[in-house]
C-alpha cells in the first residue's frame, strides 16, 4: 500500500468543526454545491 | 474498538476507488486520504472484507475504514446542523435585485418569467431600514443582481448613498451581462459603489453571443458593446470575473470563447474566467451530471483540462500564486479548485441570516427564487416570516434519497435545494460528480509535483 495522503479522521473532523463555526452568508463561484455565483 | 484484530469495522460510504496502471486508486471524500492498493490487497480488504490485514489500523486512521456502529450519514447531518446553530441571527451579506427586468433574453434563464418590477425609492428606503435593523455590524458585503441590475443604476446610487449617510461600511459585487457597464457606470461603480468585484456572463463569440443573449432591439451587435467595456472596465482598475456559461454538448464553443478571451485579454491581471455549465431542463441543454458516453471524455474534464493547460486552473491565477487558500489539509487549495474539498452545509441559503431581496422588497432565502412569490419569506416593509419556503430552505434535509448512499455527500451536503425544484432532473447534484475519478486522478497528479 503506498500513501499519497494520509489525513487522519479525527483530525478531519476536527477541522470541519472550526469550519461550521465560519460565517456561511453568500455564495461564490467557488461553491461546488450549487454553481453559483449566478449571471 | 479493536483496530488491531479489524473486529467490528466497515467499509466507509465515502470511499471511491478506481483502477490504475498497477492497482487500485482509493480516495476518501470527507478525509481527502488518498491512497494505492495493490488489486490482491484491494480484493482482499474491500471486497472480501478480511481486515485482519497489517494495513487495516492505517486505513482506518484514515478513515477507509470505520466502526461499524458509527453512522457516516448522521455525522454529516450534524455537521450540517453545527452549521446553521452556529450562524448569526444577524447580516453580514445581502443580495439585492434592483430589478428583475433584463435587456437580454437567454433561454435557459432561470427567471424567465418572472423578469419584471423596478424597485421604487419607497421600497428602497424600506430595504435601508431592515438592513439597520438587521446588520451585524461589520463591513457589509452587497451583491447587486437581477434581472440586469444595472438598468436600475438610479436605484443602486440612492441605496448606496443612503448607506454611506448611515454610516454602514460596505462593500459590493455586481453581477451583470456588461452591455450597461460603460464608462460612466465603472466610474460610479468605483467612487460611490465601492465596488469590488464584477461579474460578467459571457456565452458565445460574437453573432452566436448575440443569438444566444438575445437582446432588445437597440442593442446592434451587443458582442463587441461587452467586449470593449470589458476593456474600459479593466483600463479603469475594476476586478472583473467572466463566468463561461457553456452548454455541455457544445463544448467547443465555451474553448471558442476561452480562446478568444484569453487572445484578447490574457495580459491583464485583473481577469478572472470560469466555466459554469447552464442549469436547465435535460430537453433544453443536457445536465453536465449526466453520463456523456457519446464523448471520449466528459465535457467538464475536458474543460477543467484546458483551463489547467492555459495556466487558468478553474479560472485562478496557477497554485503558486494562491497561497490565501491553503488549508490545513488542502495544501495551495488543489482540492476547493477542484470542487472536492468536504464542505460542512450545501449552501448560504442553509443558514438564517441570508437574504436575497426582490424589487418589490420582498424577502427570499434563495436569490434563483426571486420574483417566484411561494418562495417568498416575508418583506423588508413588514419583516422577516419563517414560513414555509423559510423551513425549506433553512434546513439540514438532504435534497434525494439517493443523498445517503452517495459517496460525494461530503462535498455537496445534499446538493441545491432549489435546483430540485427548478428542473426534472438530478440538478441538485454538484457538476463534480460525473467526473469525480477523473477529478481524484488530477489531484494525485497534482500532488505527485509536491513531492
Amino acid at each position: 500500500m503506498t500513501i499519497l495522503k494520509n489525513v487522519n479522521k479525527s483530525d478531519m473532523e476536527r477541522s470541519m468543526e472550526l469550519e461550521t463555526k465560519q460565517a456561511y452568508s453568500a455564495c461564490s463561484d467557488d461553491c461546488p454545491r450549487c454553481r453559483v455565483s449566478d449571471g | 474498538m479493536d483496530v488491531e484484530s479489524g473486529n467490528f469495522m466497515k467499509k466507509s460510504i465515502f470511499n471511491i476507488s478506481q483502477s490504475i496502471e498497477n492497482g487500485v486508486l482509493l480516495y476518501n471524500t470527507f478525509t481527502t486520504s488518498l491512497v494505492e492498493l495493490s488489486d490482491e490487497l484491494y480484493k482482499t480488504i474491500f471486497v472480501k472484507d478480511d481486515f485482519s490485514l497489517p494495513e487495516i489500523p492505517a486505513l482506518y486512521s484514515m478513515g477507509f475504514l470505520i466502526d461499524d456502529t458509527y453512522d457516516e450519514i448522521k455525522a454529516m447531518e450534524n455537521i450540517r446542523c453545527d452549521v446553521v446553530k452556529n450562524s448569526s441571527e444577524k447580516i453580514a451579506n445581502i443580495i439585492i435585485a434592483p430589478t428583475l427586468e433584463c435587456n437580454a433574453h437567454c433561454f435557459y434563464c432561470f427567471e424567465n418569467g418572472y423578469r419584471k418590477g423596478r424597485m421604487s425609492q419607497e421600497t428602497a428606503d424600506a430595504l435601508i431600514r431592515f438592513i439597520e435593523e438587521h446588520w451585524n455590524g461589520e463591513k457589509l458585503g452587497i451583491t447587486w443582481f437581477g434581472g440586469e441590475p444595472l438598468l436600475a443604476s438610479n436605484i443602486i446610487d440612492y441605496i448606496s448613498k443612503k448607506l454611506t449617510e448611515k454610516n454602514i461600511i460596505y462593500g459590493c459585487k455586481i453581477t451583470t451581462n456588461g452591455s450597461l457597464f460603460d464608462k460612466n457606470i465603472v466610474k460610479k461603480a468605483i467612487n460611490l459603489w465601492h465596488v469590488e468585484k464584477v461579474q460578467i456572463t459571457i456565452d458565445a463569440v460574437g453573432d452566436e453571443y448575440n443569438r444566444i443573449k438575445n437582446y432588445d432591439k437597440q442593442y446592434k451587435d451587443a458582442f463587441s458593446l461587452v467586449m470593449r467595456n470589458i476593456e474600459t472596465a479593466l483600463s479603469l482598475g475594476i476586478n472583473l470575473k467572466i463566468r463561461i456559461n457553456f452548454d455541455p454538448s457544445k463544448q467547443n464553443e465555451a474553448l471558442e470563447i476561452m480562446n478568444y478571451l484569453l487572445k484578447r485579454f490574457d495580459n491583464s491581471a485583473r481577469l478572472k474566467i470560469y466555466f459554469a455549465p447552464i442549469d436547465a431542463d435535460d430537453e433544453i441543454v443536457k445536465n453536465i451530471s449526466s453520463e456523456f458516453d457519446e464523448y471520449d471524455e466528459h465535457p467538464y474534464i475536458s474543460l477543467i483540462r484546458f483551463g489547467r493547460t492555459h495556466h487558468l486552473y478553474r479560472g485562478f491565477p496557477d497554485m503558486e500564486d494562491d497561497t490565501s487558500i491553503d488549508h490545513e489539509y488542502d495544501m495551495h487549495g488543489l482540492l476547493k479548485k477542484l470542487k472536492i474539498y468536504p464542505s460542512p452545509i450545501n449552501c448560504y441559503a442553509s443558514c438564517p441570516n441570508v437574504f436575497s431581496i426582490a424589487p418589490n422588497g420582498d424577502i427570499y432565502k434563495c436569490h434563483r427564487a426571486l420574483g417566484r412569490k411561494e418562495y417568498a419569506s416575508g418583506n423588508v416593509k413588514t419583516g422577516i416570516e419563517e414560513n414555509a419556503a423559510y423551513k425549506f430552505f433553512c434546513n439540514t434535509k438532504l435534497t434525494y434519497d439517493e443523498c445517503n448512499v452517495c459517496p460525494i455527500l461530503p462535498i455537496c451536503q445534499g446538493g441545491c435545494k432549489i435546483n430540485a425544484q427548478f428542473y426534472s432532473g438530478k440538478e441538485a447534484c454538484a457538476p463534480s460528480k460525473a467526473i469525480i475519478k477523473d477529478l481524484i486522478l488530477l489531484y494525485r497528479e497534482d500532488i505527485s509535483k509536491l513531492k
